[in-house]
């Protein structure tokens, strides 16, 4: 693949990851503001939300698995190592969790009554630990890029 | 759909959410102690994460079909799940950065 596809493919990673994460922020609020009319919303602002996961997951283990380890050995070599012994390895990781809770979304969303209280609050949580995972994963994926610039400056 | 209780396939899926998520965290720090097993996994599928995402989705999946039929709508509320599901993560995200940490 070329140098552009390569890079590209690592940015329509990110951009499915952080479609997921406004889209799990979209459905926090409509869960807050939850009433009969909103519920066709919730339902269909899950599956998108696990989809766009579930993208970003594939596209990016696919980069990481086959393109990613020439720039692990820059950040390695560099004076932010730990941008990928910690969050390089935490970030590959976790994300585990955040598929399934992504994916447990719409199980949650289609399969009951939103209008319990306590099946609301349910939904609420696994929202909730989705944007925060999301944004952790977000933010741990620019220190990494951050790590390979201090790697390159280094050489 | 008017019923209080969740559903068993929620109670099924979210339970192995929250088993999933601890079993990765101890799957991780298993493989990175023992390399000739990190090695293993690496040979079977090309790299170790290949084979450590097949293996946590397969049982992610195996797990919530097996919960789901086991699963007692009236012993798994939405709230107790929540919280199961809440401190898992948090158990399991928490453990496995303090591993790399001291890794």
């Amino acid at each position: 693949m070329s140098l552009f596809g390569i890079q590209a493919s690592v940015m329509v990673h990110v951009l499915f990851g952080v479609l997921g994460i406004l889209l799990a922020v979209a459905l926090l609020v409509y869960i807050l503001n939850l009433n009969e009319k909103n519920i066709p919303r919730i339902r269909s602002l899950s599956l998108y939300t696990a989809v766009s996961i579930c993208l970003s997951y594939v596209i990016g283990g696919w980069w990481y698995v086959v393109y990613y380890y020439p720039e692990r050995d820059i950040i390695r070599a560099g004076a932010w190592k730990w941008a990928h012994t910690f969050f390089m390895e935490w970030k590959e990781h976790l994300f585990f969790a955040l598929l399934f809770l992504s994916i447990l979304l719409p199980i949650i969303a289609y399969r009951n009554d939103l209008m319990v209280p306590e099946n609301r609050r349910l939904l609420l949580i696994v929202t909730a630990l989705v944007v925060i995972i999301g944004l952790a994963m977000d933010g741990s994926g620019a220190i990494i890029s951050r790590g390979l610039v201090v790697g390159y400056q280094g050489r | 759909m008017t019923s209080t209780t969740l559903d068993k396939t929620t109670i099924g899926f979210g339970l192995s959410a929250a088993v999933v998520s601890i079993l990765n965290t101890l799957l991780v720090i298993f493989k990175e102690l023992t390399p000739p097993f990190k090695a293993g996994m690496a040979s079977a599928m090309g790299h170790h994460w290949t084979t450590h995402g097949a293996m946590v989705i397969v049982l992610f999946i195996v797990l919530g079909f097996i919960f789901s039929g086991m699963a007692k709508p009236e012993s798994w509320g939405a709230e107790k799940l929540g919280k199961t599901i809440l401190w898992a993560v948090i158990i399991a995200g928490g453990a496995l950065a303090a591993f790399y940490l001291l890794h």
